[in-house]
C-alpha cells in the first residue's frame, strides 16, 4: 500500500472549501503569516534596498516637539511627521471620542519641508478635528503605555535596562488608536496610490506609518532617559528592543471593513488558501524548509507562552492552541515520516484530523513560513480594484439571478430569519463621533437606521422578492419596483465567482462575536497578540519581533 | 481663503452616498448617488451644490435624477433593447445628475444628446466627452458650450461650508443618538490607561 502510494502521481489539491473558511469561528481564529501585509512591506523594503534616517529631532526636555522620519526607496521618499505632545493622565483614551494623545503622526509622501510641517502642526494633533492634504498618506495617534513607559524611561535613566518580563508582558512602549488612509481626513485617494510598487498591496502606506511609529517610541523613551538620567542613561539593549511592537486598540469600527470590501476580503483569503494549497502540493521536501519550518514551530510555541490575555474567550483559544502546538511538536518530532511524498500535505491532513480550528489556523501560518520561494509571489494579489461591476446589467433576467443566487448563497439557508435570534443585533453608525456600533434590536432604538452589513439576511429577503416574478423579466423592471434590493443585487453580480468574498455567517445573530471579525483582519494586517478587552475591543502588538529601520539591510 | 474645504474624493463619496440615505433614499440608490458625485467631481463638476440641492428635495419624496439616471442606465446601458427617445419628466432637480448615468448608456450605446426646445441641453459621447449647449437648464452655474476634459487628476472637489452643512446635516439622519448601553459597549471593558 505505502509503495503503491509512493509511486502515484500527486494529487491535486484544491483550495479549501469557503463552507469551511469562511465561518465566523474559524476567522476568529486566524494567525499572522508571511503573506500579512507588515511582512511583505518589510520584504520590499528589503529587497529593493530602501535606506531610512531621521533628519529632524525637535523634542524639548518635556518630551514635547517634533521628529521626521525618512524612508528613501528607489523612486521615492516619504517621511513619517511626528508630534510629540504632554498629555495628562486624566486626558488618555484609546477611544475614538479621545480629543488628545500622548503623540500624533502622518506619513508625507515625499520630503516634509518646513511649510509642511507648520501647516502639519496645525492639524495632525487634532486628528479628526483637523485637515490634511493629498500630500499626506497617513493620520495617525498613539498612546504610552502607562505601565512600560515609565519603567523603561526610569531604568534607561539609572543607567540599567528594562525588565525583560515587564517588557514582555506588556510587548509596546505605545499603541496606536487609529491610523487613517484612503482618503479619510483629507489624505490621498487610494487610487492615486495603487500603482506605485510599493503600496500596491493593501496597507502598506499604513503599516509603514506604524513601523516607524515603532521607531520613534524607542527615541522618545531614549530621549527622555537621557534628559532624566544626563550621563548616566543608557540607551535600550537592541535584544530587548526587538522585543518590543507597536500596541494597537481597536474596536467594532474594523468590522464592518470586511463587509463593505468583499472584493480585498475575497482576494486576501484566495492568496492565502492558494499559498497552502501550493505548499501542500510540493512533491517532497527540503532540509532548509524543514529547519525553517521546525524554528516557525518552535517560535510560536514560544509566543503562545507569553501571549495572555485575560479574557475568557481568548484564554479558551490560547488553551488550544498551547495544546495544539505542543500535540504538533510531538508529531512532527516522532510520527510524521516526511521521506514520503507530498509530506506537507500528510502533516496538514493529519492537522486537519486532530487539531481545533485554533491549531489548525496556526498551522497554516506555520507551513506557509519557511516556503517564501514558493508563494511570496502570491502577494500581488492581495489588492483589489473595488469599482468593477458597480454598474448594474439591468438587461440580466431573473431567472439568471435567481441561479446566482442558488450558487453563490445557498449558505443564507443555514438560517432562519423568523427566529427573532437570527436578527436579534442591528450595526449602526453613533451620532457621537461616527463610529459604527452594534444595538440590541430587540432592546434599543435606531433599527431604522441600521447599516446595510447583514448579508445572509438581505440575500434571503431578495430570494424571497423575487419569487412570483417571471424567470424571463430583465431585472430592470424588477429594480424600478424594488429600489430597496438595489444594493443586494448589486452586490450578487459583483461578487459572482469570487468564493471567499462572503463572511459565511450571520453578523446580526445574537450569538455572533464581532471580535471574530476583527481577528481575521488584524492577523492579515500581521497583528500578533491578540488581546480581547470586550467581544467588541481588542488590543494586538505589530512588528513585534521584526527588525527596526537601523537592522533592515540587504543581507537580512 | 475661499470658503469651504477639499474633500478627497473618496470623502465626497461617501458624504453624498450617507446624505442620500439620509435623504431617504434606499442604500442600492444611495451608493449610486455617492458614484455618481465621485464622477461629476473627478471631472470638475460642482457635485455636492448640485447634491445638496436635488436632496433637499428629495427628502420630501418625488423624483430624484439619480433614481431616473439608475433606471434609464438599467434599460438601456446593456443588452440589445431598443433606445427610442425618451421623454424626460418636467422639473427634475439638478439634471447635472443624470450626466454618469447617461455616460454609461453612451459607453455602450454610442453618442446620447439632450435637447430641449431652446436646443441642445448637453452631448454625452462614448468615449466620456461632454458638451453643454444653450438648453440647458442649470442656470446658476452659467454654463456655456465646452468641451470637458474627462480626467482631472489631482483636482479635488471644493465645497462651501453652507453645503457641507446641508449634507452633514442629511448624512446625520443615518446615525444613531447615543445610549448608555452603546456607550458602556462601544469601548474596552476595562481601563485605557494601563
Amino acid at each position: 500500500m505505502k509503495q503503491a502510494e509512493e509511486h502515484a502521481p500527486a494529487h491535486a489539491i484544491a483550495p479549501r472549501d469557503p463552507d469551511l473558511v469562511m465561518r465566523l469561528s474559524r476567522m476568529g481564529s486566524a494567525h499572522p503569516m508571511r503573506l500579512s501585509f507588515l511582512r511583505v512591506l518589510l520584504r520590499r523594503l528589503q529587497t529593493d534596498g530602501w535606506r531610512f534616517d531621521r533628519p529632524v529631532w525637535q523634542v524639548d526636555a518635556a518630551g514635547v516637539g517634533h521628529a521626521v522620519y525618512r524612508a528613501i526607496g528607489p523612486e521615492r521618499t516619504y517621511s513619517l511627521v511626528a508630534f510629540a505632545h504632554d498629555l495628562p493622565d486624566d486626558m488618555r483614551s484609546d477611544r475614538v471620542i479621545a480629543t488628545a494623545w500622548d503623540a500624533t503622526f502622518a506619513l508625507v509622501d515625499g520630503e516634509a519641508n518646513a511649510a509642511d510641517i507648520t501647516r502639519l502642526a496645525a492639524n495632525v494633533p487634532l486628528q479628526e478635528a483637523g485637515r490634511v492634504s493629498a500630500r499626506e498618506l497617513s493620520l495617525s495617534r498613539a498612546n504610552r503605555s502607562v505601565r512600560l513607559f515609565s519603567h523603561v524611561v526610569d531604568r534607561l535613566a539609572e543607567g540599567r535596562q528594562p525588565d525583560r518580563a515587564e517588557l514582555e508582558a506588556v510587548g509596546y512602549l505605545m499603541r496606536t488608536t487609529a491610523v487613517y488612509g484612503s482618503g479619510k481626513f483629507g489624505v490621498v485617494d487610494r487610487d492615486a496610490i495603487a500603482d506605485r510598487v510599493e503600496t500596491k498591496a493593501p496597507f502598506q502606506a499604513e503599516m509603514l506609518t506604524v513601523w516607524l511609529i515603532r521607531a520613534f517610541t524607542v527615541d522618545i523613551v531614549e530621549h527622555l532617559a537621557r534628559v532624566k538620567g544626563g550621563a548616566r542613561a543608557v540607551r535600550l539593549d537592541r535584544d530587548l528592543r526587538r522585543g518590543l511592537g507597536v500596541g494597537n486598540s481597536t474596536g467594532l469600527g474594523m468590522a464592518p471593513f470586511l463587509v463593505n470590501h468583499p472584493r480585498l476580503l475575497n482576494n486576501w483569503i484566495a492568496v492565502r488558501e492558494n499559498a497552502l494549497a501550493r505548499v501542500r502540493l510540493l512533491p517532497s521536501l527540503e532540509p532548509q524548509t524543514l529547519t525553517g519550518f521546525q524554528d516557525a514551530l518552535a517560535a510560536a510555541r514560544e509566543n503562545a507562552t507569553l501571549w495572555h490575555s485575560a479574557h475568557p474567550l481568548q484564554i479558551a483559544k490560547l488553551d488550544l492552541l498551547r495544546v495544539d502546538l505542543a500535540r504538533l511538536a510531538a508529531h512532527v518530532a516522532q510520527d510524521w515520516d516526511h521521506s514520503r511524498p507530498q509530506p506537507w500535505d500528510r502533516l496538514w491532513r493529519w492537522g486537519e484530523e486532530i487539531l481545533s480550528e485554533e491549531g489548525q489556523e496556526a498551522l497554516v501560518s506555520l507551513l506557509l513560513e519557511p516556503h517564501g520561494a514558493v508563494i511570496d509571489d502570491l502577494a500581488k494579489g492581495l489588492d483589489a480594484d473595488e469599482t468593477t461591476g458597480f454598474a448594474i446589467d439591468g438587461s440580466l433576467t431573473i431567472g439568471q439571478v435567481r441561479a446566482w443566487l442558488d450558487e453563490g448563497y445557498s449558505w443564507v439557508s443555514r438560517f432562519d430569519f423568523t427566529d427573532p435570534a437570527q436578527s436579534a443585533r442591528f450595526w449602526y453608525v453613533s451620532e457621537e463621533k461616527l463610529e459604527p456600533r452594534l444595538g440590541e434590536r430587540h432592546d434599543e432604538a435606531g433599527q431604522d437606521r441600521e447599516q446595510p452589513l447583514g448579508v445572509a439576511r438581505a440575500m434571503a429577503a431578495l430570494s424571497g422578492a423575487l419569487a412570483g416574478w417571471g424567470a424571463e423579466t430583465p431585472i430592470a423592471a424588477f429594480l424600478l419596483r424594488h429600489p430597496e434590493h438595489r444594493h443586494s443585487l448589486r452586490r450578487l453580480l459583483m461578487l459572482r465567482g469570487l468564493r471567499y468574498a462572503e463572511i459565511r455567517d450571520n453578523v446580526l445573530a445574537a450569538n455572533m462575536l464581532p471580535i471574530d471579525i476583527l481577528r481575521c483582519k488584524l492577523a492579515f494586517f500581521g497583528a500578533d497578540r491578540f488581546d480581547p478587552r470586550s467581544d467588541r475591543w481588542v488590543r494586538i502588538s505589530l512588528f513585534q519581533g521584526q527588525p527596526f529601520p537601523d537592522e533592515l539591510t540587504l543581507d537580512g | 481663503m475661499a470658503d469651504g474645504i477639499d474633500l478627497s474624493h473618496s470623502e465626497l463619496r461617501s458624504l453624498i452616498t450617507k446624505a442620500a440615505r439620509g435623504a431617504g433614499l434606499a442604500w442600492g440608490l444611495a451608493e449610486e448617488a455617492g458614484w455618481a458625485a465621485e464622477w461629476l467631481a473627478r471631472r470638475g463638476f460642482p457635485a455636492a451644490d448640485w447634491a445638496a440641492h436635488w436632496l433637499s428635495s428629495a427628502v420630501a419624496g418625488g423624483l430624484t435624477p439619480v433614481a431616473l439616471g439608475a433606471a434609464l442606465a438599467d434599460d438601456f446601458a446593456k443588452g440589445l433593447a431598443p433606445f427610442p427617445p425618451q421623454s424626460l419628466p418636467d422639473a427634475l432637480l439638478a439634471p447635472g445628475y443624470l450626466l454618469p448615468f447617461l455616460a454609461r448608456i453612451a459607453q455602450s450605446r454610442g453618442d446620447l444628446a439632450l435637447t430641449t426646445t431652446l436646443g441642445l441641453a448637453a452631448e454625452i459621447g462614448a468615449d466620456g466627452t461632454l458638451r453643454f449647449g444653450p438648453g440647458w437648464s442649470d442656470r446658476t452655474l452659467g454654463w456655456t458650450l465646452a468641451h470637458v476634459v474627462t480626467e482631472l487628476a489631482g483636482q479635488r472637489p471644493r465645497v462651501s461650508t453652507s453645503v457641507l452643512d446641508c449634507l452633514d446635516g442629511l448624512a446625520l439622519r443615518t446615525t444613531v443618538p447615543p445610549s448608555d448601553l452603546s456607550r458602556r459597549q462601544a469601548g474596552s471593558a476595562t481601563p485605557d490607561d494601563d
